[in-house]
């Protein structure tokens, strides 16, 4: 056993002196190949300076650089690839990524019947409920597993997966938890229902993590277990889809360590003939953080993902009061309506009018003392006992989007939106305030004009106008912005956001932009004032501080 | 797996070296094989993706992503004409996760679109193709080769994609 | 095959713990542990954190002894403004907080032991397994201490003057340097605090960090050495305040303390010893300055 050892560890300080040789060799080597099929990978340089600017509360900092470069090579039923990154001087919320190496790498076999891969992995688990590990650098998440994974399917279209590992925390995957969990994915209509139009696909999952206990005061469980079963039947008008998940006693810092267990319940349905897509959405979810580590927090180490059910927003306005998704407990409901007002009708015009309406709402979920304790959340006790069907007390978020797309001729396209926003930050916590104010329930009216100006061919225009007014919190907001694109290279823009409401003092973020881009690659600078943002993963937010300077973006694929 | 360092020192001006090789030395590639799933849940192998030796574009997309909707839907509007003349395919990859993921078949359809669609909700797809910002739109001739891609979407750039396909229907 | 894989992966798969949660006490051990708790009066998940010390305290006893510190450099959650007159933070304690890494709350330092979430700051979930670790050994035996602490506060009511004397007994040989440090805390402030989404306008803050009393780092022990005194075994160093000192320790920009002692009852004075080169606290010791 010790020669093993001393044998992997020689292996290793070989491997550590020559990498960087043994990567040209590779990557040169390739072009002369018969061992390799294809090389390929893509990267991304990002820099950014920052300025002092008392007017926006900005500071000076270093540039902040980062970047990663994918590099994967092929051959026949192997595939072998790593990523290298780096991140120098990160700002807040990416302070444990600084550094370089290789962040990521695996080795890939995949024939008929298997796809087997041993290294860095990610995976999903239908709509990752209980497992989604997953590469986001803009959020910083990376929480791939590093291990052995192993998927065997059928020609009867059966997909059966099984995996084994450690989960990857910044640049460390030697953290305490062990994740195993199995998956099978089955489409019904190849077994069963053969002759059925409707499409039936079931799915069950499992996964536990294990974790020793240190803990004085408390007795945890070490093996923590989730289960996750899902359905969908898809018709060709309607399509419904159930996501159930269940999570036994895991007590952690995200639920104040609590013994009570957890489950989510996800249903979506839609229909969509042609010119009308109408989708119904709700959700419960009770006590569903999952982490392979009881104490990380923010986007450190989470296996699961709970799916929010809020529309993702574009335009800058709409994205200042965003919900946060709470897993300790929250439920609530989305509509949306596609329709195509068809063309030759009075509103539809010459080439008709595109027409959406989403609506949401999220609420906190019922809770009541557990039988025999004295207090809601209390560490070290069950927690609380909370009846499914009840709505909490209260109203977490709600909006109102509608949308219209209208093509007036062939030069000109407008785009018209209105955005109803409740967000009850009283509870969410999460914007940052003014001293001498509280956090507050924020009732806000967005309205957006976008047109499109086709000048002539291969030179394009876009004028964007937005505004947003409240009571509350920074008061109201203008924003304008023109843009210029020469196709296929360039882009010219300037934009500012003006806060006239504020209360303590009106400010300008103002910023021009410009970029180039050929083939597969695409360069941006930017220069100007950002207004603060927030940076919010599971329920916990931080700030990200306002900033002013220069910013250069460089991605490519090769 | 702790044989295996994760933290080797390679400096930044290593990196530099490394990229610039890898723009010399690339292969052209197929596209891999990787489990997406249709519209209808259905699990499917990328590798078969086939036109019967006729060319095929794959473009990525997201339905929050307003100048993916502006290309796809421009090229709609000459769809029928691409396949009549070049019975080319376009095949259009959703990297919505499961956020927007029930929202993309009512999308698709309100629009019209005639398109094969399919959802890659964990970009897994995406990743092994070199995919990062989007639109990237890929060209394929006959044979399942990569033979022109680009990224991003101005009105008219549909028209320098038309031009490289009629050039490999040839 | 596959079956049997199914079959070992389930068996390791659920813990599931039945009533009750919480496990009893060990024997005491000898050992204390400091915990400088960072919070702050509009910091609204820093009363769980006192909570927590408060369940803590409970279980560990007199092997605990915490401090509260309202960094300055954290306006947002420590600064007054209308709704939040009372000011806590003090210049000497905002020193502290920079350099043990306090750059959000509500964080803890452990016996300034390294490691955490960021340079010496642990956050509340972890304290527990840090405290149990500096106070017992893997096999859950108490640690002895090495270095014994003791003070003898006199207060005379007619000057209002203090007089502080610590005397510290070495049990072992220490390694290296060692510095002393003395400051005093206050209980029973009645200001307002944010508590999740309630304003508290008396709340009951203790243990609040309120001047040092021979620099916020301390001196030598070197310093206080008695001559001629054997290395262990009888007490071998003394540090003394007298009132003469009295102005230099007013001066700590704090306008709520005053050395007028108004709350002297409530005052405490603590004194920990430190390792200079590894800033671990060896050990502390805390004494009210009216004895009963």
């Amino acid at each position: 056993m010790n020669y093993m050892k001393k044998f992997l560890k020689l292996v290793n300080n070989i491997i550590y002196k020559y990498y960087f040789s043994f990567l040209i060799f590779l990557i040169t080597f390739n072009a002369n190949s018969q061992i390799i099929d294809d090389f390929d990978g893509n990267l991304q340089l990002n820099h950014q300076t920052f300025n002092e600017d008392e007017s926006i509360g900005a500071e000076k900092r270093e540039p902040y650089s980062n970047g990663y470069i994918n590099l994967i090579w092929k051959n026949n039923k192997f595939t072998a690839g790593q990523r290298l990154e780096f991140y120098k001087n990160p700002i807040p919320g990416f302070e444990e990524y600084a550094g370089q190496g290789i962040s990521h790498r695996f080795l890939q076999f995949r024939d008929n019947n298997f796809d087997i891969i041993i290294g860095d992995f990610y995976e999903e688990f239908g709509s990752g409920l209980i497992l989604k590990t997953y590469f986001d650098p803009g959020l910083g998440i990376d929480n791939s597993i590093d291990g052995l994974k192993i998927k065997y399917f059928t020609n009867s279209n059966i997909y059966l997966t099984g995996l084994i590992g450690k989960q990857k925390s910044f640049w460390d995957n030697q953290n305490d938890g062990m994740i195993r969990a199995i998956n099978a994915d089955v489409n019904l209509n190849n077994l069963l229902f053969k002759k059925w139009s409707t499409n039936i696909n079931m799915g069950l999952s499992f996964v536990t993590k294990k974790e020793s206990d240190n803990n004085p005061l408390y007795i945890l469980p070490e093996n923590v277990g989730a289960w996750n079963g899902r359905i969908n039947m898809s018709g060709r008008k309607i399509s419904v889809n159930i996501d159930y998940a269940y999570k036994i006693n895991d007590p952690s810092s995200d639920n104040g360590y609590i013994y009570k267990n957890g489950n989510a319940l996800i249903i979506e349905s839609n229909y969509s003939v042609k010119g009308l897509g109408l989708v119904m959405g709700i959700k419960r979810i009770d006590n569903m953080s999952f982490r392979s580590e009881r104490n990380a927090i923010l986007q450190d180490l989470n296996i699961n993902y709970i799916t929010p059910l809020t529309k993702q927003q574009s335009y800058s306005l709409a994205t200042i009061y965003p919900y946060i998704s709470q897993p300790n407990g929250e439920m609530g409901t989305q509509l949306d309506v596609y329709y195509k007002i068809p063309k030759k009708t009075r509103l539809g015009g010459k080439y008709g009018m595109n027409l959406n309406i989403n609506y949401s709402n999220m609420y906190s979920i019922e809770k009541s003392i557990y039988v025999d304790e004295s207090l809601i959340g209390e560490s070290g006790t069950m927690g609380y006992s909370s009846n499914f069907f009840s709505l909490g007390n209260d109203k977490l978020f709600q909006e109102l989007n509608i949308e219209l797309t209208k093509k007036i001729n062939k030069k000109i396209k407008l785009l018209g939106t209105y955005i109803n926003v409740q967000n009850n930050d009283q509870i969410l916590k999460s914007q940052p305030i003014l001293s001498n104010s509280n956090h507050e329930y924020i009732n806000a009216n967005i309205f957006i004009l976008e047109i499109l100006y086709k000048i002539k061919p291969k030179h394009a225009t876009k004028i964007e106008l937005q505004h947003l007014r409240t009571k509350e919190h920074f008061g109201n907001w203008a924003m304008g912005l023109i843009e210029y694109k020469l196709s296929p290279h360039w882009f010219w823009s300037i934009q500012d956001l003006y806060n006239y409401g504020n209360p303590e003092k009106d400010t300008h973020y103002y910023s021009i932009s410009t970029g180039f881009n050929k083939k597969s690659n695409r360069l941006t600078l930017t220069y100007g004032k950002q207004r603060a943002g927030l940076f919010c993963v599971g329920g916990v937010c931080r700030e990200v501080p306002a900033s002013n300077g220069i910013s250069i973006s460089l991605t490519s694929s090769f | 797996m702790a044989f295996f360092l994760l933290l080797i020192n390679i400096s930044m001006k290593k990196i530099i070296l490394i990229t610039l090789l890898c723009f010399l030395f690339k292969v052209s590639a197929q596209i891999p094989a990787v489990d997406i799933k249709d519209l209808n849940g259905n699990i499917i192998n990328t590798a078969k993706f086939e036109n019967n030796g006729n060319p095929i574009i794959i473009s990525f997309w997201a339905t929050w992503c307003k100048p993916c909707k502006q290309e796809l839907e421009n090229i709609n509007d000459v769809y029928e004409e691409w396949v009549e003349d070049t019975s080319v395919k376009l095949i259009a990859i959703s990297i919505d996760d499961a956020r927007n993921s029930s929202k993309i078949k009512p999308l698709v359809m309100s629009k019209g679109w005639e398109y094969e669609i399919y959802q890659d909700s964990n970009r897994e797809f995406a990743n092994k193709m070199g995919v990062s910002p989007i639109p990237h739109t890929f060209l394929l001739n006959g044979k399942g080769e990569v033979v022109w891609e680009h990224v991003t979407y101005t009105d008219g750039d549909e028209d320098e994609l038309y031009e490289k396909i009629l050039e490999i229907s040839e | 095959m596959k079956r049997i894989y199914l079959i070992l992966i389930l068996c390791y798969s659920c813990d599931k713990i039945d009533p009750p949660y919480t496990q009893n006490t060990t024997q005491l051990s000898e050992k204390t542990v400091l915990i400088e708790k960072f919070t702050g009066h509009k910091c609204s998940n820093c009363p769980d954190a006192s909570r927590k010390i408060d369940e803590l305290s409970e279980f560990y006893g007199e092997n605990l002894i915490s401090i509260a510190i309202h960094p300055g450099d954290l306006p947002e959650f420590t600064g007054t403004d209308d709704n939040y007159t009372y000011n806590f933070t003090t210049n000497s304690s905002d020193i502290i907080a920079n350099d043990m890494g306090a750059n959000f709350l509500p964080l803890g330092t452990i016996n300034r032991i390294e490691g955490g979430i960021s340079n010496r700051c642990w956050t509340k979930e972890e304290w527990a397994t840090q405290i149990d670790d500096l106070l017992y050994d893997p096999n859950g035996e108490p640690l002895s201490k090495n270095i014994d602490i003791e003070i003898f506060n006199s207060f005379n009511e007619k000057n209002k003057t203090l007089t502080i004397q610590t005397n510290f007994t070495l049990n072992t040989s220490l390694e290296g340097n060692h510095k002393l440090c003395v400051l005093i805390i206050e209980d029973g402030i009645i200001a307002p605090q944010v508590d999740g989404s309630d304003y508290i306008e008396d709340y009951e803050h203790n243990h609040i960090y309120r001047c040092s009393v021979n620099g916020e780092y301390g001196e030598e022990i070197s310093k206080f050495l008695l001559p001629g005194v054997p290395s262990s075994g009888d007490f071998v160093g003394q540090f003394m305040y007298s009132a003469e000192h009295l102005t230099e320790i007013n001066t700590t920009n704090n306008i709520n303390w005053t050395s007028d002692w108004a709350n002297i009852s409530n005052c405490f004075v603590v004194a920990y010893i430190y390792n200079t080169k590894t800033l671990v606290i060896e050990h502390t010791e805390k004494h009210p300055i009216i004895n009963d």
